[in-house]
């Protein structure tokens, strides 16, 4: 079988020089988008979970296709991958929070609440060594933030926790206004393109907020 | 004697427009300019960073205000 040729993006991302395990918590719009965009730029260990399956209101922003209904979404993503990239994907149908997990590499948390944010920064992320970069994605229908740190560093710990706020503080959109495939790649887009910039050594952005409408980008750092 | 102070205000998702505001303006009298209230899922943003509402503003600064999303 032939496999992918990555040699017009060798100076931005090599993947035979890029050993990490990257892990995609929630593979949803955003997680699933960013699982494919890793496997596209040549990224060879990721590790996707998620219980949910695939229902239709899914399907005009996730990756799966009408043929992956009624599946569990890591499955069906494992399928696209290998099919597309050549990827084999190692795939949990289960809550992450639930379960016993020992992470390291490159954790993309991609999950729908704040809650469970919450439960696995606290459980497996916080203060671990093993874990070189957390990339946590937050979407709305036009408005994206992505946190990007190190779990041990007690700066990034100390200031990222503040970003937490509850569900309750978090905005609810109407059902009609909450997600739309546009605004997932660009963020999933931004995310992923984290991960060159960490095997380049480049430094970036702690916080990054992405707004569509009007197209603008804000960051900090600290 | 100093002239208006030149900020942008504006909320995303929505609109960001520039406003000319005179004496010493602060987030609050910035964003009453502009007519927009912060609503309880919003954060109040200047330059990208979090900010109080009686913080002074000066030329160029940009004032957001920024959902607090959740989903993926």
């Amino acid at each position: 079988m032939s496999e992918l040729d990555f040699w017009r993006q060798l100076d931005i991302f090599s993947p035979s020089q890029f050993k990490k395990a990257v892990h995609v918590i929630g593979v949803g719009a955003i997680g699933s988008y960013i699982a494919e965009t890793l496997a596209k730029m040549g990224v060879k260990k990721i590790y996707v979970y998620d219980p949910d399956v695939v229902e239709l209101h899914n399907l005009p922003n996730q990756v799966y296709g009408l043929k992956d209904e009624g599946k569990k979404k890591v499955e069906a993503l494992a399928s696209y991958l290998r099919e597309t990239c050549g990827v084999e994907v190692k795939a949990a149908d289960t809550e992450v929070g639930e379960g016993k997990y020992n992470f390291s590499g490159i954790i993309f948390l991609c999950v729908d609440s704040m809650a469970a944010r919450k439960e696995i920064w606290d459980k497996y992320l916080k203060l671990n060594i093993n874990v070189d970069l957390l990339i946590e994605v937050r979407m709305g229908a036009e408005v994206g933030r992505i946190y990007t740190i190190k779990p041990f560093n007690y700066l990034d710990v100390k200031n990222y926790e503040k970003t937490l706020y509850s569900d309750e503080e978090a905005e609810e959109s109407p059902c009609t206004a909450r997600t739309i495939s546009s605004t997932v790649k660009v963020i999933a887009g931004i995310a992923a393109h984290k991960v060159t910039k960490f095997q380049r050594g480049i430094p970036y952005q702690k916080e990054t907020i992405v707004s569509l409408n009007p197209l603008l980008i804000t960051t900090r750092s600290w | 004697m100093a002239g208006p102070v030149l900020v942008k205000v504006g909320k995303v998702p929505g609109r960001v427009d520039e406003y000319a505001i005179d004496g010493q303006p602060t987030v609050e009298t910035a964003l009453k300019t502009a007519g927009l209230k912060v609503g309880k899922h919003d954060e109040v943003r200047v330059n990208g960073g979090p900010a109080a509402l009686d913080a002074e503003l000066h030329n160029n600064d940009v004032v957001l205000l920024t959902p607090q999303v959740k989903g993926a």
